[in-house]
């Protein structure tokens, strides 16, 4: 006689649909559907119903709110899968319950800034073929495209699978409505030491060749922007590096809200102790010193002999059309720079501070690539146009919030399929 | 077997992605509006398939069965 099917006997709240979470998920969907509403308009009617218009002569941006969001989900995604990469690489068994939801969120914010690409496309289908057929080396664009939404999405996927083989074997064993699912994943796996030797040395290797590419081809975004030379505000050798570095800072602290999150879930003990938001802190607190060292520099560089556009398009940032945001951006980095540091001096650490501050970094990263894209764009010309302005329409702001909304629905129905944190070596079945 | 198969897909992949980056999308260096398109159509696909391979060859080297090892 079957053993009878029940949810309960799985580990990590996995199969167990609470109410909380069903309700969480019908929301999730709404906003989708809203955001999809939104897209179809854009398709069918086209680009005027954004707020986006041709640089110059028509005064606009072409890039505007989504390719600010591109550029986030993509630094989101590079902490993620360096922080599990580093636990892995390094031993890091601490902190091994951030493993699986940094490889989840890395999958993630792949998937929706490739969305976000192809909502900034008037043409999707004509964009994403030409990319495969003309794509020229020599433009980052190639990098960009090839590295981090082929190489680096498909290099986490085949990672963040690999990773969950072991416990979905596990979980394979046990009788539930998910079982045929837990066996596919699985693919097999029974957990042998022949197979932990092999999973051990492929999962090394893969970590260690994602290293590198993590690198290029986060740099290769950084490179679409700092290597335009006519582009006054874009220009820049500190392009790249910074996207790395605030990249590193949003996507830790999407990883401590996440991480916060889950600890509230789980109806028990499952690793993520204060030591381990502790550790995230630091590791963002250090991100937070590098990138603000690095603002200063370049706002430093632009205003005291930079040329007369390049001092037009600061100039707007610090005291005119965009200052509000550069200022708030500016306040919601410092100020949890702040905190950390005191915190870290203090070794005292309080979870509810360090989520408010991954919250606050999270919202200035998203302000500072905002005027990354935009004010060079506006006040940027060096023909003689007009200056321009950009502010997005509802459409924009709602296809944004779906993939936002998306993202988190992804991440809910995942944790209800496999384990979100890793299960342990003894049996925590 | 396991990992000769391995080994042969990353030199595949890396070998595609040598390839068309450098003999078949557009040249390096060259000036000329002639020269700015791929040498072959979809070059870039076939760098995007050699980095596909080469990641790829982790799973082979985890997930083929036991028989096919022979090591």
């Amino acid at each position: 006689m079957p053993a009878a099917i029940n949810e309960a006997l799985l580990p990590r709240g996995v199969g167990r649909l609470t109410r909380g979470w069903t309700i969480f998920i019908l929301a999730m969907v709404a906003i989708s559907a809203l955001g999809w509403y939104a897209y179809i308009r854009e398709f069918t009617e086209g680009m005027a119903v954004t707020g986006m218009r041709d640089v110059g002569t028509m005064g606009g941006a072409t890039w505007g709110l989504y390719i600010t969001f591109v550029v986030y989900f993509v630094g989101v995604s590079f902490a993620g899968i360096t922080i599990a990469v580093v636990i892995r690489l390094f031993k890091l068994d601490h902190l091994r319950p951030l493993a699986r939801m940094a490889e989840v969120l890395t999958v993630v914010s792949l998937v929706l800034g490739a969305i976000a690409i192809v909502a900034d496309l008037g043409q999707p289908f004509r964009g994403m073929i030409n990319l495969f057929r003309y794509a020229r080396p020599q433009s980052p664009f190639f990098g960009t495209f090839t590295m981090v939404i082929a190489g680096y999405l498909f290099a986490s996927l085949v990672y963040l699978w690999l990773t969950s083989r072991r416990d979905a074997a596990i979980l394979a064993q046990r009788p539930s409505r998910l079982r045929w699912l837990h066996r596919i994943v699985a693919a097999g796996y029974a957990d042998t030491p022949a197979e932990r030797e092999r999973h051990s040395r492929a999962t090394f290797w893969l970590a260690i060749s994602i290293l590198p590419m993590l690198v290029v081809a986060h740099s290769t975004l950084g490179f679409v922007f700092g290597l335009q030379v006519g582009r006054p505000g874009w220009y820049s050798a500190l392009q790249a590096p910074a996207f790395v570095v605030l990249a590193g800072v949003s996507g830790t602290g999407v990883l401590i809200i996440l991480a916060a999150i889950v600890r509230r879930m789980m109806p028990r003990d499952v690793g993520l102790t204060t030591q381990v938001f502790a550790w995230l802190g630091r590791f963002m607190m250090l991100l937070l010193f590098v990138y603000v060292y690095f603002m200063v520099t370049e706002l430093l560089t632009a205003t005291y002999a930079g040329s007369e556009r390049e001092v037009q398009v600061t100039r707007e940032m610090l005291w005119g059309e965009y200052s509000w945001i550069f200022w708030s951006s500016v306040g919601l980095l410092v100020t949890p720079l702040i905190g950390l540091t005191v915190q870290s001096i203090r070794r005292s650490w309080s979870v509810p501070w360090l989520v408010a501050s991954g919250i606050a970094v999270n919202l200035g990263a998203v302000g500072k690539r905002y005027l990354i894209a935009v004010p060079s764009q506006t006040h940027g010309q060096l023909l003689p146009y007009v200056d321009g302005s950009y502010w997005p329409t509802w459409v924009e702001f709602a296809v944004v919030a779906s993939l936002l909304a998306f993202g988190a629905l992804v991440i809910g129905v995942f944790m209800k399929v496999l384990p979100i944190v890793e299960l342990e070596e003894a049996g925590d079945a | 077997m396991r990992k000769a198969l391995t080994i042969s897909m990353i030199a595949v992949g890396i070998a595609l992605m040598v390839i068309s980056y450098f003999g078949l999308t557009a040249p390096w260096g060259a000036r000329g509006v002639a020269n700015s398109n791929p040498r072959m159509q979809f070059a870039p696909l076939v760098f995007v398939v050699g980095v596909m391979m080469a990641f790829g060859s982790a799973l082979v080297y985890e997930m083929l069965p036991d028989r096919f090892d022979r090591d």
